[in-house]
């Protein structure tokens, strides 16, 4: 079993796959279009079971706080007892699927929208309180986001028929440059990560004390 | 109180109020605004329209890809989209595969067919549309669904063989279809990666408004086929479909609500003007 613990197997099949899917995308050559495929589809596949071991996961968290009776324990049952009922009425059997349907129309979607919701009213207050001329900077943003603005809201054409033309350049041209550039530094992060990662060097994927940077 | 008065005293009661007088301003404009609704013309931005065009312009029987990977808080918007785009590709005889990359999606995906299905009867599930679910992975779940659904299942959402179906006849993976409309709630940057980059299957992205500009680099290289910005290209949409709903409506709202915000902006710098003026004269 020893070598199962050893990390440096964890970077040698890391290595391996990267190499093949990234040599997928330059050589045309079929099996190796095969295996990329393969591999996603085993990403998939560790995804749904890594979701099934988060919430075994979450239950044995919760479950324990529940055990203790720490501070408002009762909200950890609630959880529990919410992810047990979800999850049997999802697995199925006769009558489950309208009982999920109607918690998850009725129960988790209000829930959702109504939480969603509430990060407009923050959005308002924040308009009120931060969007203050302090400089010419600051200046800037408040014109330009006011002129984007307006350029969806039907209510800028009756004001003046230059807005919508003028937040449009102002998507195309000033804030499409600046996006080029965000988006090509974080590609240019993204392989260097990536790079990192190949090699066995990202220290987020090993402990600390294997850090092999240092 | 500061001993104030007149402006004074009201800048300084506007700065120190309790942040829920202003929640409760937002409720009197969103119900202001489902009593009075502002007349103006909706003119629709060019991504929208080039979405649109993109749709009418594939050739009946396409196969397009409607990839579902938003949540369920955003289904009050997200359902009317949903609508929309198979309204449209049905009255364009289009074929519609639909694929959730968020675990809330099937259930949503699942009404939004019911719903499709009354109002078309004539269409037939596994000829004109099939529902596949959810993949978990997000990114790796797209790239196995481009290259070859097989890999990643073998039956659709209701437990069918889906290469028995008409509809996934010549059909391996993504790839081997016309468009994929991607109403989601993150960036453009998978699908296209997925997608668009390595087989140049026409991408029509729906996000977000602020994710939406992140897409726009993609759309000026060709790499996105047209943008709906949130749920003003759903309003957008409607308007040039000739199909005025829930999206019309919200932006009579959106109105509303711009203008209270454009009052709260200059209502604020006032007080911060004044705020600097007093703190001269002191």
């Amino acid at each position: 079993m020893s070598i199962l613990r050893d990390r440096r197997l964890n970077d040698i099949i890391v290595f391996i796959i990267a190499v093949i899917i990234i040599a997928s995308y330059i050589i045309v050559w079929a099996p190796l279009r095969t295996f990329t495929s393969e591999a996603s589809a085993w990403g998939s596949v560790i995804a749904g079971f890594t979701m099934f071991v988060g919430a075994i996961s979450a239950a044995v968290y919760h479950v324990n706080k529940v055990i203790r009776r720490e501070e408002d324990w009762w909200l950890n049952a609630y959880f529990v007892a919410m992810l047990f009922i979800m999850f049997f009425l999802g697995i199925g059997g006769v009558g489950t699927k309208q009982a999920y349907n109607f918690i998850f129309t009725n129960i988790y979607r209000q829930i959702g929208t109504a939480t969603s919701a509430l990060g407009g009213l923050f959005l308002i207050s924040a308009f009120y309180r931060s969007f203050r001329l302090q400089n010419i900077e600051a200046g800037i943003v408040i014109v330009s986001a006011v002129i984007v603005g307006f350029t969806f809201a039907t209510v800028a054409g009756s004001m003046s028929p230059l807005i919508k033309p003028m937040g449009i350049w102002l998507l195309t041209y000033p804030t499409m440059a600046a996006m080029r550039g965000i988006m090509m530094c974080i590609a240019i992060g993204a392989v260097a990560i990536s790079l990192r990662v190949v090699l066995g060097m990202e220290r987020g994927l090993r402990p600390i004390e294997e850090d092999v940077t240092q | 109180m500061s001993g104030k008065k007149g402006l004074g005293a009201f800048f300084d009661w506007l700065d120190k109020m309790d942040k829920r007088y202003l929640y409760l301003v937002v409720w009197f404009f969103v119900i202001l605004s489902n009593i009075v609704f502002l007349p103006f013309p909706i003119v629709p931005s060019p991504t929208t329209q080039t979405s649109i065009n993109y749709i009418n312009s594939l050739p009946e029987g396409s196969r397009v890809i409607y990839s579902c990977a938003f949540r369920i808080s955003s289904w009050w918007s997200d359902k009317p989209a949903t609508m929309l785009v198979l309204n449209h590709c049905f009255m364009n005889n289009l074929k519609v595969i639909m694929v959730s990359f968020e675990p809330d999606g099937p259930s949503m995906l699942d009404e939004a067919l019911t719903e499709i299905m009354e109002q078309w009867p004539d269409k037939k599930y596994g000829e004109d549309i099939i529902h596949f679910g959810f993949f978990p992975g997000f990114e790796a779940a797209m790239a196995a669904f481009a290259g070859d659904i097989n890999t990643l299942t073998t039956t659709d959402y209701y437990g069918n063989t889906w290469k028995d179906m008409p509809i996934m006849e010549g059909i391996n993976g993504g790839k081997d279809c016309q468009l994929i409309v991607d109403k989601t709630w993150w960036i453009a940057d998978y699908i296209v990666r997925q997608f668009a980059a390595p087989y140049g299957v026409p991408v029509i992205y729906w996000g977000g408004a602020s994710y939406a500009i992140r897409a726009l680099p993609y759309f000026s290289a060709g790499l996105v086929e047209g943008i709906f910005f949130g749920f003003y290209g759903l309003a957008e949409y409607e308007s040039i479909m000739k199909m005025p709903g829930i999206g019309v409506k919200y932006l009579n709202t959106v109105n509303w609500g711009f203008l209270y915000i454009v009052i709260l902006i200059v209502l604020g710098n006032l007080a911060y003007i004044h705020e600097k003026l007093a703190g001269r004269g002191e």
